[in-house]
């Protein structure tokens, strides 16, 4: 089995300002891309969770606090110059926020050519656009009404379906996509997921799907991890965690989800327990030890205020919760 | 019985026939056609449609935000008697927040990010030449950020010290500040979990019910509309195709568009639809530079006819319920 990626224990503190407060917003997080076995893994986690930090971590944008990432078993910062112009190729990322992403005073054409270019994907400027314009129509986009465009004349969804455009241009074995689809209607965020899909299946490229969104993530990942406050509520394979969450969190979260139907308002009597007002949260600074999820968890016991392993609750499946301690011991 | 425009059935918004074009290098571009609509007061209404539909257009234009080589082309969007697309601008700054306020699409990555919270919420009063003493407005702020669910300490941090989700209770804190009449929110949890989110919709209805005004919510997700909304409008390609109760619209949808849109709802949400089995509305959306003759949805339509590439159709009532309209705009009907 050769791994492409790996986060091996890896956490990452911010904050190192003398007044300005650390928040560890990821802790001892390992997870690992398999290169013979492409897979869609989504992490889904709330705002705040960490999501995007294990994104960078793993596309080498900020180095960990503590822990190794590993491309081909070898860390990053050791790679060659070789190596590390094959890593550049081989992960590739869709941006979560593309309102940011874009540099204003380019069409958006530029952020398109440019990857074409240094890959050499095409001979001639011709060829380029043609590939442009080809992988501009497969996302959904008419390239009309897109090339030619600075980036505040599109909508916020056809930003967005610009970015999935880009990464699929250059083949690569891994995409991080960073809430790819989460400003696009029902029906085209079918269309681009059932992109990402046959990406997956056609051309064997492995997806870290990253979202807020249960319910996409059920539509097309295999695998999903749930975070929340940076670590692991509960990871496994989606349709048993979707189906029978086992962590309170994951539970909240399912039965938030709205459904689309006059009739099933708002599951009444779910506690949706108080956010807490605070945005790194007190749980989130390196002296905390308990549970992340204890201040806002119906079942908190006293045994939260230390945090629970990653209990084995199935033979794929792990669960941060105490409620697990005695099945995972049996 | 005949609603009086005083009385406690009008209107709360009336828009009508709202038309607005960008005029670029490649031609004019018309981002809402014919928009016609409107919202009794204390009610809320959807609108959904495909990405680059028009809806962000159609709210900027009703808060007379349409920057060149933008225009305004026709309409009237009346609250209150007051016709705000034949304001002047003076008028309008004053209309802004006490009449209409919007909480912009991406608004909690359009909060200034080297401001104290309170300072925003500040900027948008004094448009108002609202002449507050220190203590006042330190007052106003701390009960608009009780109301919105955030502690009063959140005024004196900044943006990055906060979660998305209470970045964006701040913009609605900023929206309600002068209590508006309408409020119109612009995918105002997309960024969000559905905890986060439900929270935020159930803070932005109890707000809504105290002030007594009516909602806009424009957005994609019909399971969040399915919680929230009395009304839903659906966009496609700059104009409104149909419109109804939230429950005509789910339940018998007329308009194949609106039909295929719900259709392409993902399976957790449906027990009628296996894991995985995506579906999309097949074809891209038209160029606005080209729109196809006829119906614009035409060749996308499993249920095209002859004569659809030749006559456009308007918005027509095809289902009168309990007094409430389904309106279409599809030659079917
Ligand atoms: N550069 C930074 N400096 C300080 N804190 C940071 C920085 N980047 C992230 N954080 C903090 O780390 C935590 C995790 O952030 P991250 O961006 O990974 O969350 P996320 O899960 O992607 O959230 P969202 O869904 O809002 O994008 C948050 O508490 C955030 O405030
Ligand atoms: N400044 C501009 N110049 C030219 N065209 C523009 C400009 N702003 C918007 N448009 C075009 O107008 C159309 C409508 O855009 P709008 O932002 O209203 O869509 P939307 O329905 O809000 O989409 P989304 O769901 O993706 O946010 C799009 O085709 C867009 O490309
Ligand atoms: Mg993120
Ligand atoms: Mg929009």
């Amino acid at each position: 089995m050769a791994t492409l990626v790996e986060l091996r224990n890896t956490s990452k503190t911010f904050g190192t300002g003398w007044f300005s407060r650390k928040t560890v917003a990821l802790r001892d997080f390992s997870m690992a891309v398999d290169e013979d076995e492409p897979t869609i893994t989504a992490l889904v986690g709330e705002s705040g969770s960490g999501k995007t930090t294990i994104a960078r971590l793993i596309l080498g944008l900020i180095p960990p606090t503590t822990g190794e990432v590993l491309y081909r078993d070898k860390p990053l910062l050791e790679l060659s110059r070789t190596e590390r112009q094959q890593f550049r190729r081989d992960v590739q990322v869709i941006f979560q926020d593309p309102f940011e992403v874009y540099n204003p005073f380019y069409k958006v054409d530029h952020a398109l050519h440019l990857p074409v270019r240094k890959a050499g994907l095409a001979s001639s400027r011709d060829e380029a656009v043609e590939v442009i314009e080809g992988t501009l129509r497969q996302v959904g986009l008419n390239p009309r009404d897109t090339l030619g465009r600075y980036p505040h004349q599109l909508s916020g969804g056809q930003r967005q379906r610009v970015m999935v455009a880009r990464a699929l241009l250059l083949s690569p074995k891994l995409i991080v996509a960073d809430e790819p689809v989460s400003m696009v209607d029902a029906s085209l965020r079918a269309t681009i997921l059932e992109n990402l899909r046959q990406l997956n299946t056609e051309f064997g490229i492995s997806i870290i799907y990253i979202t807020h969104d249960l319910t996409t993530a059920y539509e097309i990942s295999e695998k999903i991890v749930v975070l929340y406050r940076g670590v692991i509520a509960e990871q496994g394979d989606v349709v048993p965690v979707v189906q029978e969450p086992e962590h309170p969190y994951t539970q909240l979260l399912i039965g938030s989800i709205p459904m689309p139907d006059p009739d099933q308002k708002w599951q009444q009597g779910l506690e949706v327990v108080a956010p807490s007002t605070d945005a790194t949260a007190e749980t989130m600074t390196a002296d905390y030890a308990g549970c992340q999820f204890a201040d806002r968890c119906p079942h908190a016991m006293e045994m939260c205020s230390e945090s629970p392993p990653l209990y084995q609750t199935a033979s794929n499946r792990v669960v941060s919760c105490h409620l697990y301690r005695e099945e995972a011991a049996a | 019985m005949a609603a009086s425009t005083n009385g406690p059935q009008s209107p709360a918004l009336d828009v009508k026939n709202l038309g607005v074009s960008y005029f670029t290098s490649s031609g004019e571009v018309k981002a809402a056609d014919g928009v016609t609509f409107s919202i009794m007061s204390g009610k809320r209404m959807g609108l959904v449609g495909e990405s680059g539909s028009g809806k962000t257009t159609t709210a900027l234009a009703l808060m007379r935000l349409i920057k060149p080589p933008g225009r305004i082309t026709s309409g009237t969007a009346v609250i209150d008697n007051t016709d705000l697309l034949s304001l002047n601008d003076e008028e309008m700054r004053n209309a802004k927040l006490s009449k209409i306020a919007l909480v912009p699409q991406g608004a909690m990555n359009s909060l200034n990010p080297v401001a104290k919270v309170k300072n925003q919420i500040i900027d948008g009063l004094r448009d108002h030449d609202a002449d507050y003493s220190a203590n006042q407005y330190r007052e106003l702020i701390n009960e608009l950020l009780t109301k919105v669910g955030l502690s009063p300490q959140v005024g004196d941090m900044y943006p990055h010290e906060l979660s998305g989700g209470m970045k964006q209770r701040v913009t609605i804190a900023i929206a309600i500040s002068m209590g508006p009449n309408v409020i119109i929110a612009d995918e105002p949890t997309s960024a969000l979990d559905v905890v986060v989110q439900r929270q935020i919709m159930e803070t932005l209805a109890e707000l809504q019910e105290e002030l007594g005004a009516a909602i806009l919510l424009i957005g994609h997700d019909i399971g969040l509309m399915a919680q929230f909304v009395d009304t839903l409008g659906v966009m496609y390609a700059g104009r409104l195709v149909e419109t109804g109760t939230l429950r005509q619209l789910l339940r018998e949808p007329k308009h194949p568009y609106t039909q295929m849109l719900i259709d392409s709802l993902p399976s957790l949400e449906r027990q009628d639809r296996k894991r995985g089995d995506l579906r999309g509305i097949p074809g891209t959306a038209p160029s606005l530079y080209a729109l196809p003759s006829g119906c614009p949805f035409h060749p996308r339509c499993p249920q095209a006819m002859d004569i659809c590439p030749s006559e456009e159709p308007v918005l027509k009532v095809v289902n009168d319920d309990n007094q409430s309209e389904q309106l279409a705009a599809c030659l079917l009907y």
